[in-house]
């Protein structure tokens, strides 16, 4: 335990900026001043607008548009203030209570917009947050399906060896060798289109999950055959332990850091894929966003001309996927240091030993 | 070396297998089937599709309809597209060509670029270019493809220098056979260089830390004491033992060049299989599906029995029964 505490007093900055960035969406609904399906049609692709100080008082200068054809944008003269902890827009808390408090709002002709406006005049702030939330809670639930599987079949392939391994080990390989992508697009085209956002987004994190089980199998496979061998294992079969207490006794927590490295690591793969299923329109479809659907919008020219700020939401895929790369990385390292003082022999070079002797035969 | 041979290939016959019962389990869950859609036209009399499905065999049980799709397959009969009517197999035999000069390119790209960026950013760790390299390559490991492709888009939008999308322009009629190369020559340099950049980073890592690895160990410092030429330090003694950890890594490439270039190729609207891929998703052809899975599938295992193979050829370790 007190591994695991020094662990976590090591997540440094990247941790701590995900952890704000996971609270932030999470509480979305209050801290977006606008629902993600706010539309206000009469400002497609407006500028960023943020408040500014006058007279003591924070305000928001109301925008009009002067040029439809290439969507320039003027401030009228008029400002209207901005409130703190204000009543706005009715929102349904977690989909459970209605609640209409935002940390800031600003009165209807005017409208703060951090980030800009999408087509249909709605806040890219806003839809960045609530965005952020499916990427975070789609891959958390996807990494759990498949660490759940993949450990499970890990576990048991390497302690039974034999048939059982083999089996396993092929089904695994099966699913490591379709190509990632074509296997997602394969098992989202027998799904009907046209469910709702919550099935859509369950049938992603399930596709994510069964094309992400088995390339962990594989290790966790291989940590346990080189394990298995050690004395304290065999002291524990020759006690006559059973195999569940072996597994869950003397295995597991031997392989725990190596499996929350893992976890970690594995994390940007499904936030990208949950992204770029979206992003070609196989995922999360209007008016929910997502981090990829968001995008798409961004990618066509006319966008790209006259509200690049779309783009923002390839910039928040990238800074999600550094920050977890990045504590991975600190994890790992964190890891090897543990390992090597506590065990002989740390576990990451077990399994790279197991690994090339697969590869060697 | 036969018999490791006989049982890698045996493997890989079993997985293919598991491949395509995978791929036919995944048509056959499909609610409805081909003539699903046709029976919803008023014009189609129910006996006729009932004729159909006899004639199709549908209603048959589920091993036997694998068997056949099976015996299909063997004659090189993946089935028929919907969308497109035609076969299956003439449709990807067209699509491969143009991916496949696509990828190739990329990989050659970033390969002539990784590898001597590697092991002159090694040799000097911790300089100036290793350490901007380095960031650059966690930059470049980040990245996901859709998004490094519309970024390229943006700089040809903002440039104008490179054509936006598509592989060819309408030149004039009399244009000649180098024109028409230029042209498609211009059309590839961008997606090329986005894909490229988007594997260099792992390339740089791998490759410079292999370097590193190499550099320490002692027969190089024996070599070099000996009085050995730099250049040939390098041939013989660096590059050759650095590259082995990349051999299997190149496998995974050659394995991934039908496959890896889809979201570049829908960005780009370069016409390969990943865009045939997505538009056979998005019009439920699920032949087309399936085909363009089995088809990547082979490849990447192949790419991975080629680089075993590599591996055997370049080091001697391999080969030693151990």
């Amino acid at each position: 335990m007190r591994g695991l505490r020094s662990l976590l007093g090591r997540v440094g900055v990247a941790g701590a900026l995900l952890l704000l960035l996971g609270t932030a969406s999470l509480f979305a609904e209050f801290l977006a001043p606008y629902r993600y399906d706010s539309v206000r049609f009469d400002l497609p692709y407006a500028p960023a607008v943020w408040p500014r100080l006058e007279h003591g008082r924070l305000v928001v200068p109301v925008l009009r548009m002067v040029d439809p054809v290439h969507r320039r944008y003027a401030e009228t003269g008029s400002v209207l203030p901005l409130r703190l902890f204000c009543r706005g827009e009715s929102v349904r808390m977690w989909g459970l209570f209605r609640s209409s408090r935002h940390l800031f709002c600003t009165p209807a002709p005017a409208r703060v917009l951090l980030l800009g406006a999408d087509l249909f005049g709605r806040d890219l702030f806003s839809r960045l947050l609530y965005g952020m939330r499916v990427s975070f809670l789609l891959s958390f639930l996807g990494v759990m399906i498949s660490f759940t599987i993949g450990t499970l079949v890990g576990l048991v392939a390497g302690y039974a060896g034999g048939w059982t391994d083999r089996i396993l080990m092929r089904t695994a390989e099966v699913v490591m060798a379709v190509p990632a992508l074509y296997l997602l697009m394969g098992l989202r085209s027998i799904v009907p289109y046209g469910l709702s956002g919550l099935s859509v987004a369950l049938v992603i994190t399930g596709s994510l999950s069964l094309v992400g089980w088995a390339s962990l199998a594989r290790v966790v496979r291989g940590l346990v055959r080189s394990l298995v061998s050690r004395d304290f294992v065999l002291a524990a079969v020759a006690t006559g332990a059973s195999p569940a207490r072996i597994i869950l006794r003397h295995l597991l927590p031997n392989m725990r850091y190596y499996l929350l490295v893992a976890v970690t690591l594995s994390i940007p793969a499904f936030i990208v894929g949950e992204a770029g299923l979206s992003f070609l329109g196989l995922g999360l479809s209007e008016p929910r966003p997502s981090l990829g659907n968001i995008l798409a919008e961004g990618q066509s020219l006319e966008t790209m001309e006259s509200a690049p700020w779309l783009l923002a939401a390839g910039g928040t895929i990238v800074l999600l996927v550094v920050l977890f790369n990045r504590l991975g990385d600190v994890l790992r390292e964190a890891e090897e240091q543990i390992g090597s003082g506590k065990i002989q022999g740390r576990t990451d070079k077990n399994g790279k030993d197991a690994k090339s002797r697969e590869n060697g035969t | 070396m036969i018999r490791a041979l006989l049982l890698r290939l045996s493997h890989m016959v079993v997985v293919l297998f598991g491949i395509v019962l995978l791929s036919f389990v995944m048509i056959d869950f499909a609610p409805g089937d081909f003539l699903s859609q046709m029976a919803m036209n008023p014009q189609i009399s129910p006996k006729t599709i009932a004729a159909l499905r006899e004639q199709y065999g549908l209603g048959l049980p589920f091993p036997e309809q694998f068997g056949r799709w099976l015996s299909a397959l063997f004659r090189g009969n993946l089935g028929y597209s919907f969308s497109y009517h035609l076969p299956v197999s003439t449709l990807i035999a067209q699509r491969i060509p143009m991916t496949l000069l696509l990828t190739g390119s990329a990989v050659l790209l970033s390969w002539g670029l990784a590898l001597p960026l590697a092991v002159f950013g090694a040799r000097r760790a911790g300089g100036l270019l290793d350490r901007s390299l380095l960031s650059f390559s966690y930059l470049s490991i980040s990245l996901p493809s859709f998004f490094l492709a519309v970024l390229g888009l943006l700089l040809a939008e903002k440039t104008g220098l490179f054509p936006i999308g598509g592989a060819r322009s309408s030149l004039p009629p009399g244009a000649g056979a180098g024109a028409r190369s230029l042209d498609l020559l211009h059309h590839l340099l961008l997606p090329a260089l986005t894909l490229a950049l988007g594997s260099f980073g792992v390339l740089y890592r791998l490759m410079r830390s292999s370097v590193l690895e190499v550099l320490a160990q002692p027969y190089l410092a024996a070599a070099r004491s000996r009085g050995l030429t730099s250049r040939i330090l390098f041939r013989r003694y660096l590059f050759r033992n650095a590259i082995n950890p990349l051999v299997t890594l190149f496998g995974m490439e050659l394995g991934g060049l039908l496959s890896g270039a889809a979201f570049t190729e829908m960005v780009f609207g370069w016409p390969g299989m990943g865009r045939l891929m997505l538009h056979a998703v998005m019009t439920r052809d699920l032949y087309l599906v399936m085909g363009g899975l089995l088809m990547g599938a082979v490849l990447l295992l192949l790419g991975n029995l080629l680089a075993d193979g590599l591996l055997y050829l370049l080091d001697p370790r391999v080969r030693e029964p151990s």
